[in-house]
């Protein structure tokens, strides 16, 4: 196979008439270029016979260079690379197995193709000679024009065909590097990715342990100063005038208060790091059981309940739960100054183009009610994706300044005095966070003394 | 024989050892508690080693255990008691100011008797250990090999 160790400078030329059989790769990166341009090298040293063969042998994508002695053939050879030489055997002072000897001594030409001519009368003995300087084929003169013409022809495609084969395994070479390089990349990137979740478990823990020694280390002493100022108030309530009784009456309850927000912090922490458990839930049900859970603190008051059908959601039983929990126990805290209040559960479940009056549970507020209207505004303003299910829980308590709305949801944050009603903040974070672990949106409307709407969004069951 | 208690309080805590034991009296229990300060003195008091080599081989009938404790802790305490055949039996509470869950669960899971949690609240705190003490010391009948309530106390626990 001729297969020059040495690049060969690529012509674009249109292909030669025996182009090499390759199957159709519509999707194959390998690129297809022309056959590269076939040297033919003649060598005799009759300029008849070489011009006969130089014309017969003419055709695009060859290049036919002659020669007429085993110099001259030898200087040719140095300066380029053949597909096939055809040589003559008798030629004067360098013969053809010399001069054929000579070209496979070299390097660069140890494979190339040599077609030996020879006159009808040599001897066997001079053939074998022949095949065993290196050559592939012997021809006898007068040669027949059809045999010369075909056996170079194969030599050229032979040429041909192991340069697109060479040419194709570099290109392969090429890709295959490509492709290291990109799996190498890849490594590298997923050892990031296991080096930043190596990081976010160790951060992770170092929080889980930061909020152990805060449950554990944080309550201790103030346990210890409710405790002592509990036992010096019964040791010394007699040597205690009223004023002092009440600094030990305050000492006492704010340690209490520190505990009641260290406990609602570590419960807030928690909410954001325990596992979220998906279940199938009946928000009609879970409702029911809120409200039963805080009838110690409705039955003494006078509360019109609507509660609207809810849909069933996929989410944590337990953390649906707090959000009720939170938001119910909120509409309740906040009406406490109205003689009769109103609290409504429902649900909005249409595209916002369809908000309309049946889109309220009953009884319809009137389309000019001023808590529909903020609830339209937002559903307008995208909060919602069309397919989420909305669950609000609306009052006509105490309301709030929509200019602090943004400050609802933080933690600590309370728009109202420890004074007017009680609480530490926790409660509307910890509905934040629960309902967006769930991949939902929470908002609220409200008016000054003119009532509030909390709502949420979760993904409807079917999506899932 | 000093250590002859029916309960044992493991408690690094002064503070907390302080206001148990004021809790206790309540029941005139202050006087039947044995305070071990640290996980590793707890098991030297169980397995009757150290400077308790000496005491009978009569248990508490109760064990009280912070789980922070320095050297060994709540949980390798726990679960050395209730791997032990002998020292299985002991009622064990966990008295603790977490309410972490995994404390809970691993506590449950070595076999903790009850699980109770300090209130940051005084009083609560005080009825809490109150009702400990006077279930546990008073109200429980012990595994045999404990120390058992005697006359004196029972009719003081029912006063």
């Amino acid at each position: 196979m001729t297969q020059p160790s040495h690049p060969i400078p690529l012509t674009i030329l249109s292909p030669v008439s025996v182009a090499p059989v390759e199957p159709d790769r519509p999707t194959s990166p390998v690129v297809v270029t022309p056959p590269i341009t076939a040297n033919i090298l003649l060598v005799d040293d009759d300029p008849g016979s070489l011009m006969a063969m130089e014309t017969l042998l003419a055709g695009p994508g060859r290049t036919i260079v002659t020669a007429e002695s085993g110099q001259d053939a030898l200087r040719h050879l140095l300066q380029q690379d053949f597909a096939v030489i055809l040589l003559d055997v008798r030629m004067p002072r360098l013969g053809g197995f010399e001069t054929a000897a000579l070209i496979r001594g070299r390097a660069r030409s140890r494979h190339t193709p040599i077609i030996f001519l020879s006159a009808a009368d040599t001897m066997d003995a001079d053939v074998f000679r022949g095949y065993s300087v290196g050559a592939v084929d012997y021809l006898f003169k007068p040669f027949i024009p059809e045999i010369l013409k075909a056996k170079v022809t194969v030599f050229v495609d032979l040429f041909q065909i192991g340069d697109r084969v060479r040419q194709q395994s570099e290109q392969l070479g090429a890709i295959n590097q490509k492709l290291d390089q990109d799996i190498t990349a890849r490594k590298r990137a997923e050892e990031e990715i296991k080096k930043s979740n190596t990081q976010l478990e160790a951060a992770n823990k170092e929080l889980e342990s930061f909020s152990y020694s805060i449950s554990h280390d944080l309550r201790a002493p103030l346990r210890h100063m409710n405790g002592f100022a509990d036992l010096l108030q019964k040791h010394a309530a007699s040597a205690l005038d009223d004023k002092g009784r009440r600094y030990l009456q305050t000492i006492s309850e704010s340690a209490k208060q520190m505990g009641i927000l260290v406990d609602d912090l570590l419960d807030f922490s928690r909410v954001g790091r325990a596992e979220l458990r998906q279940a199938a839930v009946n928000l009609n049900q879970l409702v029911n059981d809120v409200l039963e859970e805080l009838r110690q603190d409705t039955e003494a008051r006078r509360i019109e309940w609507k509660l609207g059908t809810l849909p069933e959601v996929r989410g944590d039983p337990a953390m649906l739960r707090q959000v009720f929990v939170n938001l119910i126990a909120n509409a309740v805290k906040y009406t406490r100054p109205r003689e009769e209040a109103r609290i409504e559960v429902g649900t909005l479940t249409h595209q916002p183009s369809a908000v309309s009056r049946e889109d309220v549970p009953s009884p319809h507020p009137a389309p000019g009610d001023p808590l529909l209207r903020p609830l339209q505004r937002v559903m307008g303003e995208e909060k919602v994706r069309g397919d989420d299910v909305v669950v609000f829980v609306r009052d006509n308590g105490v309301g709030f300044d929509m200019q602090y709305a943004h400050k609802l949801f933080g933690v600590f944050q309370r728009l109202h005095s420890a004074n007017e009603f009680e609480g530490t903040g926790i409660g509307l974070a910890n509905v934040q966070r629960i309902i967006h672990r769930h991949g939902g949106r929470v908002w609220a409307e409200g008016v000054v003394d003119g009532g509030a709407t909390f709502s949420f969004s979760l993904p409807r069951l079917a999506e899932r | 024989m000093a250590e002859l208690k029916r309960i044992l309080l493991a408690e690094d805590n002064r503070k907390d050892v302080e206001l148990t034991l004021t809790a206790l009296d309540e029941h005139h229990l202050a006087n039947e508690v044995v305070v071990v300060n640290d996980g590793a003195e707890t098991l030297d008091y169980l397995y009757r080693r150290g400077k308790y080599a000496t005491r009978t081989e009569i248990n508490p009938a109760i064990v009280l255990m912070d789980l922070k404790m320095p050297k060994v802790d709540g949980l390798e305490v726990l679960r050395t008691i209730k791997g032990h055949h002998d020292l299985k039996t002991i009622p064990v509470v966990i008295l603790t100011s977490s309410r972490e869950e995994k404390d809970l669960v691993e506590s449950y899971q070595l076999g903790v008797n009850a699980y109770v949690v300090k209130p940051v609240d005084f009083q609560k705190y005080i009825d809490a250990v109150k009702q400990l003490g006077a279930f546990w010391a008073l109200i429980n009948e012990p595994p045999p090999g404990s120390l058992r309530k005697e006359k004196e106390a029972r009719r003081s626990a029912v006063s």
